[in-house]
């Protein structure tokens, strides 16, 4: 039977489907903000793979730099968060990220200056709790149908594995879990 | 200040300068998006003055240079917003019920100190791992901003598993909490073989469970009980001369009644008096203390 074009490139994104689910470490103030403040819409970086380091040597998940893969994200942040490293590079990339975020929601005017400084000063008072991380176990169908799901083009990955982000995630869409 | 920006007001040129940092760390995150009609023409006017200023040049796309350059960014929008005072912002933090655990002081009062005696140094060192690390934890209050005296209300308990599974317990922390500073007014190991947890919904639940099995009824106001949520106590505005512990008696040998005082804890987590009179306490309940102490016992402690 001779196959299309189409019906081929079909059967190939067949054969690469990794499987069900998407992974995404965050840490579980990322959980607690964007609930309170953004409605719990979440922007994730995920990835299809939790371990690529065990995938099979010549798979795409193989190509996934450490810092992308969700449980050397994890294992990482869980190591810094126990021994309150507080001049790990991940915390502190994670600060200045929710910093950013408080003024960019204050001048699009979805929080108020209390709020602004709530979070600023959450993220800033040295708590280490707040850095514990979780991972967010995603169906993929659901998202995927919707045409939700962005492969990250290969000039912003990390390196050369696939990279995801969902844009719009929300907090019923998945299940948060701790290792 | 960066002149560029001299025609926006600091929040909008914040916004800005933080959507462009944001873009450096993060691309793809829609909160990094344009918001502003001319915002690619700002956002190059911006990057020209500010590369100037830090000594780059224009096509220096080095991983240092972006780095200077975004915290140059991080800088000039935290000085729009102007200062942060943290202690204020920690106790409104507080108030609210949101400050993480872990940044509280920590008090204990003697009344814990009191129940375990001997052993009160080894429990003072799980209530601090409970507060530091809870696996869950609850906070009340009416965070009334015009009322400083409020004490408020937190509860936080964490599982501490044995290799010997029956004396595996959780531990419950009841305390107040006022500003940064956090009085712990009691804590209990609860042993899941005498408490039942099975579909407990929140903490209030578990020491509703708790005292199902360790408390003693009470009567609030004149009504009878084990567990009150909260209650106003009108009486002399005293909560002393509201609460009473029913008495108990047993018939002795000769069939004469015989007065019998055990040991209680009365624990009141309080608020202040409210306008309109009396006083509003919160979780009121009675512990048999030589049950609860017995119940340790057995469980090897």
């Amino acid at each position: 039977m001779l196959l299309s074009c189409d019906q081929i490139k079909q059967k190939i994104r067949e054969i690469q489907l990794s499987g069900p689910i998407l992974y995404s470490t965050n840490p579980w103030i990322t959980y607690d903000i964007v609930n309170k403040y953004q409605a719990g819409k979440f922007f994730v970086w995920c990835s299809e793979y939790f371990d690529s380091a065990t995938a099979h040597g010549g798979s795409a998940a193989r190509a996934i730099a450490p810092s992308s893969c969700p449980k050397e994200i994890y294992d990482t942040l869980q190591k810094a968060w126990a021994s309150e490293d507080k001049h790990n590079a991940q915390v502190k990339g994670y600060i200045k990220t929710f910093r950013r975020l408080a003024k960019i929601w204050l001048d699009a005017g979805a929080i108020n200056k209390d709020q602004a400084n709530d979070i600023i000063s959450m993220v800033t008072s040295g708590s280490f709790k707040i850095w514990r991380p979780t991972l967010y176990v995603i169906p993929k169908q659901p998202i995927e149908i919707a045409g939700r799901l962005i492969s990250v083009p290969p000039k912003q990955r990390a390196a050369h594995g696939p990279e995801l982000q969902i844009s719009d995630l929300l907090a019923h869409e998945f299940d948060m879990i701790e290792r | 200040m960066i002149n560029s920006l001299s025609g926006y007001d600091n929040v909008t040129a914040a916004g800005l300068l933080a959507r462009m940092a944001l873009a450096l760390d993060d691309a793809g995150n829609p909160a990094a998006n344009d918001r502003l009609p001319e915002e690619k023409w700002l956002r190059n006017k911006v990057r020209t003055e500010l590369y100037a200023t830090l000594g780059l040049k224009l096509d220096d796309e080095s991983l240092e240079a972006i780095e200077k350059f975004a915290d140059a960014l991080d800088t000039a929008s935290d000085s729009l917003l102007g200062p942060l005072d943290m202690q204020e912002a920690l106790a409104s933090l507080s108030k609210k019920g949101e400050l993480p655990s872990d940044l509280y002081h920590i008090r204990i009062m003697e009344q814990v100190e009191d129940l375990y005696g001997d052993k009160y140094p080894a429990e003072h060192e799980l209530i601090e791992a409970t507060v530091r690390g809870p696996d869950q934890e609850q906070h009340f209050g009416d965070p009334d901003p015009g009322d400083e005296g409020r004490h408020l209300i937190s509860m936080f308990a964490k599982h501490f598993p044995d290799p010997f599974p029956y004396r595996s317990f959780t531990l419950l922390v009841l305390a107040q909490r006022q500003g940064t500073l956090l009085t712990v007014v009691h804590s209990w190991r609860l042993y899941a073989d005498r408490v039942n947890f099975a579909g407990v919904s929140d903490l209030v639940d578990v020491a509703r469970r708790f005292v199902d099995v360790y408390g003693k009824d009470i009567l609030v106001n004149g009504e009878k009980g084990r567990f009150f949520l909260t209650a106003t106590l009108t009486k002399n505005g005293s909560t002393e001369t509201t609460i009473e512990v029913p008495s108990k008696y047993v018939l002795d040998s000769k069939g004469r009644r015989k007065e019998v005082t055990s040991a209680v804890t009365d624990i009141y987590c309080f608020q202040q008096s409210k306008p309109a009179g009396g006083i509003v306490a919160s979780l009121l309940m009675a512990i048999d203390r030589l049950k609860y102490l017995a119940s340790l016992s057995a469980h090897g402690w």
